[in-house]
């Protein structure tokens, strides 16, 4: 649906200076995919979708919107298929001179629709997002959360086939947030809509990206399922990110208990073990300890959901000699997703 | 007008004088609300023109940004009796003469143009840019962004510089009677300064600041209405 083929962005400052947002970035976003990119400020994330639908013209590369490539297309011709992508923004971007009904119709007149279509669509629009007695409201006398309901009616006016979500829900409150992502969910399961979504919370990309990538410096770092990442973050800025998010705790606990790499005699070892899927609801600490008589103790624990997907962190210490413990770690390598381990602790 | 001042029981003298200062009044309210009206049709496109050849707009060009900000800040810099006088042969062209109220619209049009054109776009430059991205990423073009995002966005501001420009005028309107323009200026001096006629004077001060207050309250008035911020 978007394909983005070795994007540079070079800002030319003045003279001298240049800033090269973008070093080559490529993505494939299918259709009906929720994507999320996640960076922090100054990452490259807001020229990144600025490219999407070209508010900024790439330095190099291509962006291919459903088979089409419009990086050369003329302004008017932009103009066309900016109609079908829609935009939304952190700070909502409506109109305070005109009422909720003349924002959300905005667009449909600059598409050319006749005034008692505009009508129909206007009102049907503000009904899919629950804001059906604002009508004649102005922007200034409603919430952070049903302004940013009328920025996704306005910008699913003319019914396009992708919405772009700058930083959407940095604005609001967390409770906010989440009515706002589900909206959304179910926005892209009733119109097939293909969504990007930048943003610098993870908890956005937690709730509801199917796929995320995380930006650093102008390139994308990791990219994969959004489960996975969680799961297995690999770059430092990814790990530190989904700590904020997921084993918040764990750094804490462990800074407690002083663990070393090597094994001494009566040490204890300590595990991370990183459950996923339907997997997490496997009896397995019983399990290992009733097969290889070890004796472990559960030091912390965390589950969380991502995408209705059970993703659980478990911190077990290990008692016994180094064969058992070696064959306790060979055993629960076989049962759960992951499992690290963080250290020998000396009695 | 004289007889029925008279038999209000006006003294003759009165009579004349208030007849005077009510011609006053029609024209100087004449020569404003015309100066305005010509000003704002041409001052606001020059202003769209402004904004969008400076930086971060549209059709940005720094070389002709900087020569058409140079033009309109060399008119801004010449006072405005100057002016007059040095473009008599431009009213001339225009109005036919270079006396009388209809003449003294031309110098007040010309000096207000400018004036009015940076205050328009200082105006539109107070309008979010997100505003801007938003309408571009539904696909508007320049023109209907400026005419359906900027303009109507803009209007509080707009209409506190329509405001401040009337003001303007009506000061102006006053020195333009001095040399030839009609008006309560005019009055002002012949009456009040070369006769000595100190009341007169007073009167015509008294119109002008009840002029000023009233276009004030007005302003305001109006710009609250659109202002739903």
């Amino acid at each position: 649906m978007i394909k983005l083929e070795n994007l540079h962005k070079i800002y030319q400052l003045d003279k001298n200076t240049s800033l090269h947002a973008l070093k080559g970035v490529s993505l494939n976003i299918k259709k009906g995919e929720i994507f999320g990119v996640i960076g922090l400020s100054g990452a490259g994330k807001s020229t990144l979708i600025r490219l999407i639908n070209m508010l900024e013209t790439p330095s190099s590369g291509k962006v291919i919107i459903d088979g089409e490539d419009i990086t050369s297309y003329s302004e008017a011709n932009l103009r066309k298929v900016r109609q079908s992508i829609g935009m939304i923004f952190q700070q909502f971007n409506l109109l305070s001179s005109a009422t909720v009904f003349d924002n959300v119709a905005f667009p449909l007149k600059i598409a050319g629709f006749k005034k008692d279509e505009i009508k129909k669509r206007v009102l049907e629009l503000l009904s899919l997002v629950g804001l059906d007695d604002k009508a004649n409201v102005y922007p200034a006398q409603l919430s952070g959360g049903q302004k940013q309901r009328v920025g996704i009616a306005r910008a699913l006016a003319t019914n396009p086939k992708i919405l772009l979500c700058d930083e959407a829900t940095s604005a609001l409150d967390p409770k906010t947030t989440s009515s706002i992502l589900k909206l959304l969910c179910s926005l892209r399961d009733r119109l097939g809509l293909t969504i990007v979504i930048i943003t610098h919370q993870l908890e956005v990309i937690k709730e509801c990206c199917d796929r995320v990538a995380v930006i650093d410096g102008g390139v994308i770092s990791e990219m994969g399922d959004t489960i996975e990442v969680f799961a297995s973050p690999q770059k430092d800025l990814t790990k530190h990110l989904v700590a904020t998010v997921v084993r918040r705790d764990l750094d804490d606990l462990l800074s407690y208990t002083k663990l070393y790499s090597e094994y001494k005699e009566n040490s204890r070892a300590w595990f991370l073990l990183t459950f996923l899927g339907d997997r997490a609801n496997d009896p397995v600490i019983v399990d290992v300890a009733i097969k290889t008589n070890a004796k472990i103790s559960i030091m912390a624990g965390q589950i969380n959901h991502i995408q209705n997907q059970p993703l659980g962190f478990l911190v077990i210490a290990v008692d016994g000699s180094k064969d058992a413990i070696d064959t306790a770690l060979k055993e629960l390598t076989d049962r759960v997703y992951k499992v690290e381990l963080l250290g020998y602790e000396v009695e | 007008m004289i007889e029925f001042l008279t038999e209000l029981g006006f003294s003759s003298y009165a009579a004349k004088i208030t007849v005077l200062l009510f011609n006053g009044t029609v024209d100087t309210a004449y020569m404003v609300l015309l100066a305005t009206l010509v000003s704002i049709v041409l001052g606001v496109p020059l202003g769209v023109v402004l904004l969008v050849t400076s930086k971060g707009y549209f059709y940005y060009s720094k070389h002709f940004y900087t020569a058409l900000g140079t033009v309109v800040n060399a008119l801004r810099s010449v006072p405005f009796i100057i002016l007059m006088v040095a473009i008599i042969p431009i009213t001339k062209f225009f109005v036919g003469t270079s006396i009388g109220t209809t003449a003294a619209v031309v110098p007040l049009t010309v000096s207000t143009i400018p004036f009015l054109a940076r205050l328009v776009e200082t105006s539109l430059k107070t309008v979010p840019y997100g505003l801007i991205e938003a309408a571009q990423s539904m696909g508007a073009s320049p023109f209907r962004i400026i005419v359906r995002v900027l303009i109507p966005e803009a209007m509080p501001e707009l209409i506190a510089n329509f405001t401040l420009t009337v003001i303007v005028i009506i000061g102006c309107s006053a020195m333009a009677g001095t040399i030839g323009g009609g008006g309560l200026g005019d009055i002002a001096i012949r009456y009040g300064y070369m006769r000595f006629q100190l009341p007169v004077m007073v009167m015509t001060v008294l119109i002008l600041i009840v002029m000023v207050q009233l276009t004030q309250l007005l302003g305001d008035f109006l710009a609250k209405r659109v202002d739903h911020r």
